[in-house]
């Protein structure tokens, strides 16, 4: 039987930073590699079924046909036997080592590869999310400059967004053709930018990030953009022929879109130009319509926290009651995810040095004792268990 | 005052508040009267308890029951100030050992000597007053953690939250 999705997840992002000599881990600086059976019962202690989890792709890809999957075996026999449902996060933010970076042609053939092994593998797994935040991946790697090849150009934020975009393509069909009735959870940050002035040239520029935010999933999905940034992806080095081929591609038959907000997602165009973090104006349910209104698919609430731990319920609550409302509304919401299980490391300077900064926004801390807010989860999720789900959800089926 | 204030806000910021299945201030108290016994051995040992019953001009029973007092009471207070931080069990004898060190500048070196107009004690038995309070912090920093999870209660046995933030919960 078809279920609301409660989950929660595992963060496990793994850029490198410092022109790739550095490589940050974050099931190792979370503890997570020591304490994972103990992560899992945790999941289940919440009432929790669903969890998005990120196998360590650096670590277990580690060459064409190569693979070392001895920390995973372990994993998913214990999720099996704890009968948590895993969302399996392919490609968090990082790629192996001797695949480079973003910027690289042989990227969507390999991960695709890396799928089609994985689902093989762990022919029980149903849920995945092929490439998570695309948006974020490219921005925060071509053109903000911050992490793998640590570019700031359109060029390299286009050949980027190319490469995810595909990868993600290949990696959903390859995963299809090992188990034909998966189900894929596309998680994509909600971003917002508002001009801060009627001047032109402000307003051009908020409509411009206002298109971008969606170039990936447009790619992914087969949505026909507007034309300038068409024009603006052909400027900057993709091909007729590669936007024609993502035009012909039909993945979204079993995709859910996977929505993730956070307090900084909502930006404000300054007077010079650039992006201010805005706080939460117009908040989860307005940004979120604004994507369902573009792809039309399922949804799902797929990240949330805040970093003051003691205003973290209300939040908690506040973001639930936004799924409440556009639910009523007719957006079919699918699952609620509070992000991450455990307190994360050095995400309050976006993963940019490793500091080694505790960002307290887990439902435990690192030390795994229960925060506040892992009390008003598990409250809300026993509140909530048999919430009824959307008409046709049938797919969400576990088994 | 101010950099008392931020100390807090940096506590704060990196969410040093107890989650609801603590307990610090119990398992502080309780940590602190059992990491006292190896201290009180180290000041018998060091003939310093009887140099500071002398200086303080009280029985020796009076003595050890004021420092035993003292050892729960600085335990109770190493777990609220640390809480969360306290509980890591790689790093709690770092914070412990610290703290340990830190009350024996404030006790015996400071408002003793002030008070008494004189030093507490001297020579072997000021080595072991060190000492004790040395082992003191090590052993609060250590046991504390493993402690501290015997006593919180699981999650899945606590009530539905209550106040600010808890929206949904019937009054």
């Amino acid at each position: 039987m078809a279920e609301f999705m409660f989950a929660t997840g595992i963060e496990c992002s793994y850029p490198t930073i410092n022109g790739g000599r550095w490589r940050i881990d974050q099931l190792a600086e979370t503890k997570h590699y020591e304490n994972w059976r103990r992560d899992l019962e945790l999941v289940r202690e919440l009432g929790l079924r669903f969890l998005r989890y990120g196998p360590p792709l650096h670590l277990i890809f580690q060459g064409p046909g190569k693979y070392d999957w001895t920390f995973m075996d372990q994993v998913c026999e214990a999720m099996k036997q704890l009968q948590i449902v895993p969302i399996m996060d392919l490609c968090h933010f990082g790629v192996p080592d001797w695949l480079e970076n973003f910027q690289n042609g042989e990227l969507p053939q390999r991960l695709s590869e890396y799928a089609g092994e994985f689902a093989r593998r762990y022919s029980w797994v149903k849920f995945y999310t092929p490439v998570n935040e695309m948006y974020v991946t490219t921005r925060m790697s071509a053109l903000d400059g911050v992490w793998n090849e640590q570019l700031r150009s359109d060029d390299a934020f286009v050949r980027a967004t190319c490469n995810v975009a595909k990868a993600s393509v290949l990696m959903m069909q390859a995963i299809e053709r090992e188990r034909a009735d998966a189900v894929f959870v596309n998680s994509e940050s909600s971003e917002f930018y508002q001009a801060c002035c009627p001047d032109k040239e402000i307003r051009r520029i908020a409509e411009f990030e206002n298109q971008r935010r969606f170039v990936a999933l447009d790619l992914l999905y087969g949505v026909q953009m507007q034309s300038d940034m068409y024009a603006y992806l052909i400027d900057h080095g993709m091909t007729r022929d590669e936007y024609e081929w993502f035009l012909s591609q039909d993945v979204a038959r079993r995709a859910i879109l996977g929505v993730d907000y956070y307090e900084w997602n909502e930006k404000l165009i300054n007077s010079d130009g650039r992006p201010e973090n805005l706080g939460e104006l117009f908040g989860w349910y307005v940004i979120t319509n604004q994507y369902y209104q573009r792809y039309k698919r399922p949804v799902m609430h797929t990240e949330t926290n805040t970093p003051d731990a003691n205003e973290a319920p209300a939040w908690l609550w506040r973001q639930w009651h936004n799924v409440q409302l556009i639910r009523q509304n007719g957006v079919p919401v699918v699952g609620f995810t509070w992000y991450s299980l455990q307190d994360q490391v050095d995400w309050n300077i976006g993963l940019s040095r490793a500091v080694g900064n505790i960002f307290p926004v887990g439902l435990y801390d690192l030390n795994r004792d229960p925060r506040p807010v892992a009390q008003a989860y598990k409250h809300l999720v026993e509140m909530f268990r048999d919430e009824p789900l959307i008409a046709g959800a049938e797919v969400l089926t576990v088994q | 005052m101010a950099r008392s204030a931020s100390f807090l806000q940096y506590m704060r910021a990196h969410g040093n508040t107890p989650g609801p299945t603590q307990r610090p201030i119990l398992a502080g108290a309780i940590t602190g009267l059992v990491a006292e016994l190896p201290a009180a051995a180290m000041l018998w040992w060091s003939g310093a308890l009887a140099s500071a019953t002398e200086a303080l001009a009280l029985a020796l029973w009076l003595t050890l029951i004021l420092h035993f007092a003292a050892a729960i009471i600085g335990g109770a207070i190493y777990g609220r100030v640390f809480s969360r931080a306290a509980n890591d069990p790689l790093g709690g004898w770092l914070f412990g050992i610290s703290y340990g060190f830190l009350i024996w500048m404030i006790g015996p070196v400071t408002i003793l000597q002030w008070s008494l107009g004189r030093p507490l004690v001297v020579g072997t038995a000021a080595m072991g007053v060190l000492g004790a309070h040395l082992i003191y912090g090590l052993a609060l920093g250590l046991l504390f953690p493993g402690i501290h999870r015997l006593l919180q209660t699981k999650l899945n046995r606590l009530r539905a939250p209550q106040g600010r933030g808890t929206f949904g919960v019937k009054s």
